[in-house]
């Protein structure tokens, strides 16, 4: 008798090559078709347990974090009616000037239902989806911070990239210097801020923001604070480390921040927030 | 054999949902315990069946590739591979103690996450060397630990297939 006949008589290797062989199938689909997939695998019953379990944990937390957030109303209340009267001056200013009204982007608020497993945390799974107005490449924030960008989009759930993922980039700006770079996160060096020349002011505690040049990210997101500087003068640009403002392996809500309807999609310097689509890479 | 099929649903069911919520607060630095291969491996060792630990990691792996769609099949692929080898060995491991059976998850999962390294790629020989040495051997070692706590409270398996 042959190997292979031998071979098929073993369950295992039966169940194992029927796998395989599966899987060889899924991964030549073409990306629509995988997506469809993945909607159909994460939306069938898996979602809602998901986001069951997570908020079990979160239940403990609840009422201390209640009494936070109320002493946190407050004081955002009295914040917000300065910066009503800061924004009135800024309208009229502009209007003077002739500059275009900036209004603030509406949010869809999402729970976390899921984590990527495995190794590396770079997409987590949210409960917004296209039934909500969620569309690929909008930006996702906490009031922490940028988490990422939607990556996928479902009818009830998206795929969101994070700014852990290396192939995440976002332009930002340093608030105090405003030098400009490129944020990107490096598997051995962890987040941090690029293409800023020797010559730029950065320093050791500096808030980095979102710069708002490639139509992904608006303008003056928090991203993190520098946490290393070093400066080689042999190099052109300065090796600057950022701490992230938002831990991504503990979000349990976030924002998605939908593109208003008077914005282009995609605006002028698109390069700037460069997030590698999957059908690129 | 109903119940007991129904019962391995549920269990893949419960493992897949825990993979994809409390991987992440279990998290410790560079290092995330890989469940699939834990689940594969206990159930490759204390199930009868051959193919019900091959088919759970082919699941549990589907499941995890749906959080990056590019690579839908890869997880899946591996994983039903982490169940192939631990029905291979089982009346190897079963004999041995919860060490052993803990050394050979640890070492299989670092192999299936140099694998999913080098095939979804993180930036360069350099970065993908860096994420073996980091994430994917902390990770092993973390996932031995966690298995061999779960071995010492499961005990020596009793399916038949040991005496067969």
């Amino acid at each position: 008798m042959s190997i292979l006949a031998r071979l098929v008589r073993v369950p295992r290797v039966v169940a194992f090559v029927s796998c395989v062989v599966a899987s060889a199938f899924l991964l030549v689909l073409p990306g629509s078709a995988r997506r469809a997939v993945a909607d159909v695998v994460l939306s069938a019953g898996f979602r809602p347990a998901q986001g069951f379990v997570l908020s079990l944990g979160s239940l403990r937390s609840l009422s201390e974090e209640n009494s936070r957030l109320r002493r946190a109303l407050v004081t955002l209340a009295l914040e917000n009616a300065a910066l009503r009267e800061r924004e009135m001056e800024a309208e009229r200013l502009r209007a003077l000037l002739g500059f275009a009204s900036e209004r603030p982007a509406e949010v869809v608020a999402a729970e976390v239902v899921g984590m990527q497993p495995g190794p590396r945390l770079h997409t987590i799974l949210i409960s917004a989806g296209r039934s909500r107005g969620v569309a690929r490449g909008l930006a996702v924030i906490t009031p922490e911070g940028l988490v990422g960008r939607v990556l996928d989009v479902y009818e009830h759930a998206s795929v969101v990239q994070l700014l852990a993922d290396p192939s995440c980039r976002a332009s930002a700006v340093v608030r105090r210097s405003r030098a400009l770079g490129i944020v990107r996160s490096i598997p051995s060096r962890g987040l941090v801020l690029d293409n800023v020349p020797f010559t730029e002011d950065v320093r050791r505690g500096d808030t980095v923001l979102t710069a708002g040049l490639g139509g992904v990210f608006p303008k003056g997101v928090l991203i993190g604070t520098v946490s290393e500087v070093r400066a080689d003068p042999s190099a052109m640009f300065l090796d600057v480390r950022l701490s992230p403002a938002v831990g991504a392996g503990r979000l349990e809500e976030v924002f998605v921040l939908k593109r208003r309807p008077s914005e282009p999609h995609g605006s002028a310097g698109a390069s700037a927030d460069t997030l590698v689509s999957e059908e690129q890479r | 054999m109903i119940p007991v099929a129904l019962g391995l649903v549920v269990v893949a069911y419960a493992v897949a949902v825990a993979n994809a919520t409390v991987v992440g607060p279990l998290t410790i630095g560079p290092a995330r315990p890989d469940l699939v291969v834990i689940a594969a491996v206990t159930f490759g060792i204390h199930m009868r069946s051959e193919t019900a630990p091959v088919l759970l990691g082919f699941a549990l792996g589907l499941v995890g590739d749906c959080f990056r769609p590019s690579t839908l099949g890869l997880g899946a692929a591996l994983g039903a591979f982490a169940g192939f080898v631990s029905v291979s060995y089982r009346q190897r491991l079963a004999l041995e103690g919860p060490s052993v059976r803990a050394v050979f998850v640890s070492v299989l999962a670092f192999v299936l996450s140099v694998i999913s390294v080098i095939s979804t790629g993180v930036g360069g020989v350099g970065a993908a060397a860096w994420v073996v040495l980091s994430s994917s051997s902390t990770g092993a070692v973390y996932t031995g630990v966690i298995s061999f706590v779960l071995f010492l409270l499961l005990g020596r398996p009793r399916y038949g297939y040991l005496t067969r």
